[in-house]
């Protein structure tokens, strides 16, 4: 039996050089671990049209939810490494989901052939309207005048938006205290409302409020400073440094995908990020795309999250179950 | 008052045109009849046409969606009375007496109350987002995790009322759902809790897989072992309720409609919550209970009314603030999002047209369903007239499809299966499912919001009483309680001296 | 056919069982305090809870003992009804919609007495062609149609 499966592997990989000249030669399936209009699935939903184009085969996306993204990713490794399955991956399926929950059963880094990073979506430092901080040391001196009476919402537990009050808790040496929600939403309302005083969360997500007059954002979290609010300091030019938290998007083929098609793969996707129409709309909707990734530098990238999203996860003491 | 006159006439000229009649149309008729098919729920039916409305204007895309939303909530209640099958939180209340009056061949009244007071609920609802969103939208925002658990009691409190038989079995199978309601990933840890290991489980386990499998599984059953014949159903009668039945439901109708309108703001829970408290409400009012759960027509009209009213008012944090108070909504903050558009506090004055057209449309769509769902009615109820040795293999393949779609897992179909012989075995031994569904419904926004109260007290108890909100649903709770177990007691001691 | 008191009793004791059981996952989770509680906390309490209620319907059960009964099982719904149900579960992504459509149908019509055996292969080729219809091509689902 063993014997004749290894004869079928063989062949099937003396087969594939000539198979990647056709590639693609059906549709082309992209698993997203997250349900259908969330703001993962609203990237991807933004590029297939356009890819599909570029390709000539039909993009079709596959929303596989659970498990925060575990079932679906697990479904990608175990795929045929032939560039008809891909799957979108993120910091949490690609990096701090290994640190919270035991015994996956995929590796997230030698499990994949990273195609692409698409986008990295920063975070904004957001506080309700009444908080007495205009900027982020008098909001540390804020927290610190009153010990132990500020809350910060997060969107869930080990996400970057608890991980990073975590971060911001150890650089300013405050001691906001966690209040998690299931997602951004609920978590919203209890900022608005001024239950919690503080949260971490997306430009797209809070900017509307902040118009509104109902919060303030005093610091883009992250690299450098939001496309869309390009007045805002980022948190080390405020004096904070070291806390680089941001959501990211990227693609995945199954570990053993051929060459040539994940450079296909990425030069398809790379086109259809740079579309104009795409890149317009996608960036009024707050992502920030990322330019010209390749597969190599791809790797890099996600080899360096999975290594701090971990230490993150460490660092505010989950234990992983 | 002139600025919502103004409003709504925009949001007429924008409902009203051929194009977006159309798509409230094709949204409404869409989702009546992918809504009949047991567990294709309006969740399973957006997900699958968001790629359809892609090629939409945003406004007409919100306006079929919405469409598809009502619609899929008739849908459900038509399953719900006719085979039992709540596709639903929101309709399972609508099984208890609509099925009941489905048996004695009263199918076409129980449809055709659920219909009409659900247009009025709908109309009333529809007012009520056009003259008050500004104001609800405080009322959303202002409830607090304590003012939420609190709510939860009352609700838990609720479904003990709501049982027919004995009190302590009820409070059993309460405590049952809460812990059936804790399967899963715990939002205050990302621990996974009983999931004995299978990934599918740790998300929790599904709405529809419990309520098809303890309901509608049961039921057919149930059914099975009756031997119920050809026909199932000896008789039915009038299509439409009787005069004196409209008259027996117009104020449950009413209340409902207030209870629901209220409720529904609420993010979270809206439309199931407001189903089950205005049954509870039209129980206690009623002169004689004991008719509740054998096919009393005010059990179907007034949970009806109150889901329909909450599923208009549930739009109110979305439009207002941007944020979605159910999976139906969150894939419509999706739909706006793929075109483009920044949900949150500011789509009324950026975009009046979507935000009016929206409201308006509202309207025309329950107007829509009403004229669609009449005439149907008698459609609907000759499904009953197919011999049950037919029927039950189809109901149960369209059961077993739907609740595969749910998230493509067969974990779940298989789950359904257990969950059909429980509802079977807790029938056969006079337990019932109902309060088990509440609880499991109730049970995890309970917990969270236990916690969340609890840690932003830093684990003070008493700001579930120092909480005005808080404090008055807690006193609720306890006179509810109190009412409901008096009786019993004094009963139970009568019986005990008379022996 | 057994006596409903007895009925009673064994549910009764079934659900303090599953309360204890409930009780004793619960210690596996951290249970933490009230400023923050650990995700053992609510299901320690709701376990407990239920293994009182459990008890007490037991025990009422044994006092007031009452005399009527619970009718006899159908054993034969109960059996191939869930059967149907799995084997459904196991085709539906092995073999397609078609063949578990067919599968369901054959096994689920052997629960009643009233099925006429020439009958149901036909319902059931007729529902898999119906099911094809609504759900792969009416509503788009992805699903696999045969099995091949």
């Amino acid at each position: 039996m063993l014997r004749h499966l290894l004869g079928l592997a063989a062949l099937l990989t003396a087969a594939l050089p000539a198979h990647a000249q056709s590639y693609p030669d059906r549709p082309i399936r992209i698993v997203v671990p997250f349900a259908a209009g969330g703001g993962q699935d609203i990237l991807l939903r933004h590029v297939t049209p356009k890819l599909s184009a570029i390709l000539g085969q039909q993009v079709i996306i596959d929303n596989r939810a659970g498990a925060s993204g575990n079932i679906g990713t697990s479904l990608v490794a175990k795929a045929a490494p032939d560039g008809y399955t891909l799957g979108l991956g993120s910091n949490s399926t690609h990096a701090a989901n290994h640190a919270l929950f035991k015994g996956l059963d995929f590796d997230p880094i030698k499990g994949f052939d990273p195609v692409i990073v698409l986008a990295q979506t920063p975070l904004a430092l957001v506080v309700n309207a009444n908080v007495p901080a205009r900027t982020v040391p008098e909001l540390v001196a804020y927290v610190k005048a009153n010990p132990g009476k500020v809350n910060y919402a997060s969107a869930g537990v080990g996400s970057p938006t608890h991980l990073s009050g975590v971060l911001f808790n150890r650089v300013a040496g405050t001691d906001l205290v966690h209040v998690p929600f299931k997602s951004s939403a609920p978590a919203l309302v209890d900022l608005v409302a001024g239950r919690v005083s503080v949260m971490f969360d997306t430009f797209p997500a809070t900017t509307s409020f902040v118009k509104a007059g109902q919060l303030r954002q005093l610091a883009a979290v992250g690299l450098a400073r939001s496309p869309s609010a390009p007045d805002l300091p980022t948190l080390s030019e405020a004096g904070f440094p070291g806390v680089e938290t941001y959501f990211w998007s990227a693609i995945f083929a199954p570990a053993g995908t051929p060459q040539p098609i994940l450079d296909k793969l990425n030069r398809a996707f790379n086109e259809a990020l740079a579309d104009r129409e795409v890149t317009t709309k996608l960036e009024e909707l707050g992502y920030v795309l990322v330019k010209d990734s390749k597969p190599e530098t791809a790797r890099a990238f996600v080899a360096a999250e999975f290594k701090k999203w971990t230490e993150l996860v460490r660092l505010a003491d989950i234990q992983p179950e | 008052m002139s600025d919502v006159g103004t409003g709504l006439l925009l949001g007429l000229s924008v409902a009203l045109t051929a194009q977006n009649l159309f798509y409230c149309f094709a949204g409404a008729v869409f989702g009546t009849l992918v809504g009949v098919l047991p567990g294709v729920g309006p969740v399973v039916t957006i997900a699958l046409l968001l790629p359809v409305t892609f090629t939409l204007e945003p406004t007409s895309a919100l306006i079929m969606l919405s469409g598809i939303f009502y619609g899929a909530q008739y849908g459900g209640s038509t399953t719900s009375i006719l085979l039992n099958m709540p596709g639903e939180t929101s309709s399972v209340i609508t099984c208890l007496d609509g099925h009941a009056m489905a048996r004695q061949g009263r199918a076409g009244a129980a449809l055709g109350i659920s219909a009409i007071g659900s247009f009025f609920a709908g109309t009333v609802a529809t007012l009520v987002v056009a003259l008050f969103a500004p104001a609800l939208t405080r009322l959303a925002i202002a409830i607090g995790p304590a003012d939420y658990f609190s709510l939860m009691t009352l609700g838990l409190v609720g479904a003990v009322v709501l049982a027919q038989g004995s009190l302590l079995k009820a409070i059993a199978m309460v405590a049952l759902g809460l812990l059936l309601g804790l399967v899963g990933t715990d939002v205050n840890s990302s621990v996974a809790r009983f999931d004995f290991g299978v990934p599918e489980l740790t998300d929790g386990l599904n709405f529809a897989v419990v309520a098809m499998g303890l309901f509608g599984i049961g039921e057919i059953l149930t059914s099975l072992e009756r031997n119920v014949g050809a026909g199932h159903i000896a008789a039915y009668g009038r299509v439409l309720p009787s005069l004196a039945e409209l008259r027996q439901s117009a104020m449950a109708v009413l209340r409902g409609t207030g209870i629901g309108t209220v409720l529904g703001v609420l993010p979270g829970g809206g439309p199931s919550l407001g189903a089950f408290a205005s049954y509870t409400l039209e129980k206690r009012l009623s002169r004689e209970p004991s008719r509740f759960g054998r096919g009393a027509i005010e059990g179907v009209a007034a949970p009806e009314s109150a889901n329909n009213a909450a599923a208009q008012t549930s739009f109110i944090p979305l439009l207002t603030l941007g944020i979605p108070s159910n999976a139906v909504m969150a894939l419509m903050i999706g739909a706006m999002m793929i075109h483009g558009i920044t949900p949150g506090p500011q789509v009324i004055t950026a975009r009046p047209d979507l935000f009016w057209g929206v409201i308006a449309s509202m309207w025309v769509g329950n107007l829509m369903l009403l004229l669609l769902n009449l005439p149907l009615i008698g459609l609907w109820v000759r499904v009953l007239r197919i011999p049950y040795r037919l029927l039950y293999p189809i109901i149960l393949l369209f059961s077993c499809v739907g609740i595969y779609s749910l998230s493509n897992s067969t974990v779940d179909v298989a789950l359904a299966a257990g969950f059909g012989v429980l509802g079977y075995v807790l029938t056969k031994l006079a337990f019932e499912p109902a309060p088990l569904l509440l609880g499991f419904v109730l049970g995890p926004m309970m917990e969270e919001n236990l916690r969340r109260a609890m840690i932003m007290s830093r684990g003070d108890p008493s700001v579930f009483v120092t909480e005005p909100v808080s404090a008055g649903l807690l006193a609720a709770a306890a006179i509810l309680l109190l009412l409901t177990i008096l009786p019993t007691v004094r009963r139970g001691r009568e019986v005990a001296f008379q022996e | 056919m057994i006596a409903r008191w007895k009925g009673d009793a064994c549910a009764g004791i079934v659900l303090a069982l599953l309360g204890l059981g409930v009780i004793a996952m619960a210690r596996s989770y951290s249970i933490g305090g009230a400023a923050r509680m650990g995700p053992g906390y609510f299901p320690l309490l709701l376990g407990g809870l239920l293994a009182l209620l459990g008890a007490l319907i037991a025990v009422k059960a044994y006092l007031a003992a009452p005399q009527d009964v619970i009718p006899a099982a159908d054993w034969r719904a109960l059996a191939w009804v869930p059967l149907a149900i799995l084997l459904f579960a196991l085709a539906i992504e092995r073999f397609g919609l078609v063949a578990a459509s067919l599968v369901l149908i054959l096994a689920a019509g052997l629960a009643s007495r009233q099925t006429r055996l020439l009958e149901l292969p036909i319902l059931a080729a007729a529902m898999a062609v119906v099911a094809v219809l609504i759900f792969a091509k009416g509503l788009g689902m992805p699903l696999r149609i045969w099995f091949f």
